[in-house]
């Protein structure tokens, strides 16, 4: 595992174990990324994304590209 | 002497020298965690101890100052790796190669010599001409100079072998950049262009390097016995301890080691260093070849003798739980002759004048 | 035996021909200094913590002593060492007394790992620990000073040493550091209090050191788990207000405030992550100390 995940009520925070930075990010975030190290397949993520914000299946799939992006350059995933 | 010192002791043999002859609990574990952690070898210790899996044996108190060194050494590899990615990002972007050296290139790359090392700055060897550029990349990355005179930039970049250190804007640290790893006015030339050609490329990380294991120890022996800062001598004969055993004994290279100090024109500290390791720390270097060694570096035995009294002096630091006669005339000779060795004299005399009104004036020594 | 109980004369010898040895909580000390006001403010402010024998462990070897040289004779200097390193440079002679303060923080800060050092005030009052982290102008000290003339227990002014073994807080009382008006805000609202001399022009401006109470000393084997993380704010003239903070966020801010977070790791962030799951976070603003000590008696009620 490359970080560590603690959640409270709609926020959650990050430790990257390897550089020892903490972020903040809303609860879903979190649970994306951690859905995310565990492989889980982009297909299920981005439904879970258009049920959570109630978006159209583009929309929710540009914003999964975003997090990808955010959390690679934080090294947070591979 | 040199057995008074518990932390000598116990750097011996990975940390096993005097093991078996330890009453845990009657030791004096109080002045082993003094004097190694006055020499920054505290970590280093710890680590050895924890390896032997002798921790546990130790009485509580002393048992916590080791284990909480090793969280500073572990600390300390973290930093590591943020700190040489972020350099990586920088340089690579304006294609600039830079070897790592010293204490980050021991821990990045794993060697024993990294265990429980502590450090401060990343040091980094690029080329002459990617000099400036690397200076560049790093200002556009959050690196900056901190200002410093016009004399001690100018000290600095003409003088010695460095631009001077660069700090990161927001994690506050900082990274040395070198071109050679002797200033280019002192008499001994070694060619950088030879350690590239020996370097090692790290993995998944293009234009990243190390020195080669043998360069390793040239590299490190130049430093202590050619650069005149003791205050850490017993720390890199440490160093020097670990890197001779892994790189030279394990695989019995003692003629590359000295074939390639007398390429690298760096035979007098290599031979200093395979006799001061030899002497100290009990390295089990074979006599025919420092005895070698002293000749390649063409060392008649009268001077061979008064620099063995003068090193031996100069490489232990003081504390209160033992004396060193003569330590502080011994460090003074050899801190002016390490300027011999780096300039000429017109130049040496003005420099060490300024260096001394800094120090009674009470200004920060670099 | 307290160091009050040695023979007359003893405190001044021992700092300065051999070492002086107390403890604070679980950190074991010995002083040497020949400074007569390092002298002083240790008989004032010292002898009722207890003195060790010569076989117990020490953590912390110290000195404060003269800077040598033409300093001796012109604007005469005074230097702090751990164990031979010094970590500071030279300040004025008469800052003497704070810079060993300044001193033992730093080595504790830079020595106990075996804890998460968080920079704040930590008090206790009917079990309930009071975690204040100290941003300046926060008045953190103010409150810490106040409230341990009120009843509460003093453990830290500076430092909470947060377990990462059992998430308790554990003590290591020192004399509490007051700057500027502060000082004569609490000599005033705790005339009994015991105070050293105002030391001038520091670079922290004016301090003074208060006592610490005899229940600071009592206690100091007792540590307290931490019930409520409480982020002050001073200003002049503004409603006081106790606003509930997210635990996310206290933690973000928190880290902030732990001078060895880095050293720790991952096993830091555990322990403050469980630290922060157990207690009340809040953000405090107050204007004048009264209504501040009552918003603040309101958490344990």
């Amino acid at each position: 595992m490359l970080f560590k995940v603690y959640f409270w009520q709609d926020e959650s925070v990050i430790y990257n174990i390897k550089s020892g930075d903490i972020h903040l990010l809303s609860s879903f975030d979190g649970k994306v990324l951690d859905l995310m190290s565990s492989n889980t397949k982009q297909e299920v993520l981005i439904k879970k994304i258009i049920e959570a914000y109630q978006i159209d299946y583009q929309d929710a799939e540009d914003y999964l590209g975003k997090l990808y992006d955010i959390y690679r350059k934080l090294s947070l995933i591979d | 002497m040199l057995d008074d010192q518990l932390v000598v002791q116990f750097l011996r043999n990975y940390g096993q020298g005097s093991l078996q002859k330890i009453d845990f609990t009657g030791y004096c574990w109080e002045n082993l965690i003094r004097q190694s952690r006055r020499v920054n070898l505290l970590s280093r210790v710890a680590y050895f101890l924890c390896e032997l899996e002798l921790l546990e044996k130790i009485p509580e108190q002393p048992r916590q100052h080791f284990i909480n060194a090793i969280k500073l050494s572990d600390a300390n590899a973290r930093s590591v790796y943020v700190e040489v990615k972020a350099i990586h990002q920088a340089l690579n972007k304006e294609k600039v190669d830079f070897i790592l050296l010293k204490g980050a290139a021991y821990v990045w790359s794993g060697v024993d010599s990294g265990k429980g090392r502590l450090f401060t700055d990343t040091d980094i060897l690029v080329t002459k001409e990617t000099l400036l550029p690397a200076e560049t990349a790093l200002s556009h990355n959050g690196w900056f100079a901190l200002s410093l005179d016009a004399y001690t930039q100018k000290f600095y970049r003409e003088w010695m072998h460095e631009i001077p250190p660069m700090t990161h804007r927001s994690r506050q640290t900082t990274v040395d950049v070198h071109h050679t790893i002797i200033p280019p006015t002192s008499r001994l030339k070694p060619k950088p262009i030879k350690l590239w050609q020996q370097a090692d490329a790290m993995e998944n990380m293009p234009g990243l390097f190390v020195l080669s294991p043998i360069d390793m120890i040239i590299h490190s022996a130049t430093h202590l016995f050619h650069e005149g800062e003791f205050d850490q001598g017993l720390r890199d004969i440490s160093d020097l301890d670990l890197l001779i055993r892994e790189g030279v004994i394990e695989g019995n290279k003692w003629e590359e080691l000295l074939v390639r100090a007398e390429e690298l024109d760096l035979v007098k500290p290599v031979y200093y260093a395979i006799n001061f390791t030899q002497k100290i720390l009990l390295t089990p270097i074979p006599d025919k070849i420092i005895v070698k060694a002293r000749s390649l570096a063409k060392m008649n035995s009268f001077l061979a003798m008064i620099m063995d009294v003068l090193y031996s002096k100069a490489l232990i630091t003081e504390h209160k739980t033992y004396s060193v006669n003569g330590q502080s005339f011994a460090r003074w000779l050899l801190y002016i002759r390490s300027h011999w060795l780096k300039m000429p004299v017109y130049l040496l005399a003005p420099h060490l004048c300024r260096k001394s009104w800094l120090r009674i004036s009470g200004q920060k020594d670099h | 035996m307290l160091l009050s109980q040695l023979p007359a004369n003893k405190i001044s010898e021992y700092l300065s021909t051999q070492e002086l040895c107390f403890k604070t909580g679980s950190i074991n000390i010995a002083v040497k200094s020949n400074i007569p006001a390092i002298i002083k403010h240790i008989t004032d402010f010292y002898s009722h913590y207890d003195c060790l024998e010569k076989s117990d462990f020490i953590d912390l070897h110290v000195e404060v002593y003269s800077v040598g040289g033409y300093r001796k004779f012109y604007k005469p200097q005074v230097t702090f060492s751990f164990d031979g390193y010094e970590p500071f440079i030279p300040l004025p002679l008469k800052q003497a007394p704070a810079m060993f303060e300044w001193g033992l923080n730093w080595c504790i800060a830079n020595v106990a790992h075996q804890y998460l050092i968080i920079h704040s005030a930590i008090i206790e009052k009917d079990g309930y620990g009071l975690v204040m982290p100290g941003t300046p102008g926060s008045g953190k000290s103010t409150l810490c000073a106040a409230l341990v003339n009120k009843g509460w227990r003093l453990l830290s002014d500076e430092m909470a040493l947060l377990s990462l073994k059992d998430g308790l807080i554990y003590p290591a009382p020192r004399p509490v550091s007051l700057k500027n008006k502060s000082i004569q805000i609490i000599k005033e609202f705790a005339p009994n209090a015991v105070f050293g001399d105002v030391i001038a022009d520091t670079l922290k401006g004016d301090i003074a050191h208060m006592v610490a109470p005899v229940s600071a000393l009592k206690g100091q084997s007792v540590p307290v788990k931490p019930a409520f993380l409480v982020f002050p704010h001073y200003e002049d003239n503004i409603e006081k207000k106790l606003i509930k903070l997210s635990k996310a966020r206290a933690l973000m801010t928190l880290a902030e405030h732990a001078f060895n977070f880095n050293v720790l790791g991952e096993e830091g962030f555990d322990s403050m992550a469980n630290m922060i799951e157990q207690v009340e976070c809040y953000d405090f603003s107050y204007s004048d100390l009264t209504t501040a000590l009552d918003g603040i008696e309101t958490l344990i009620q």
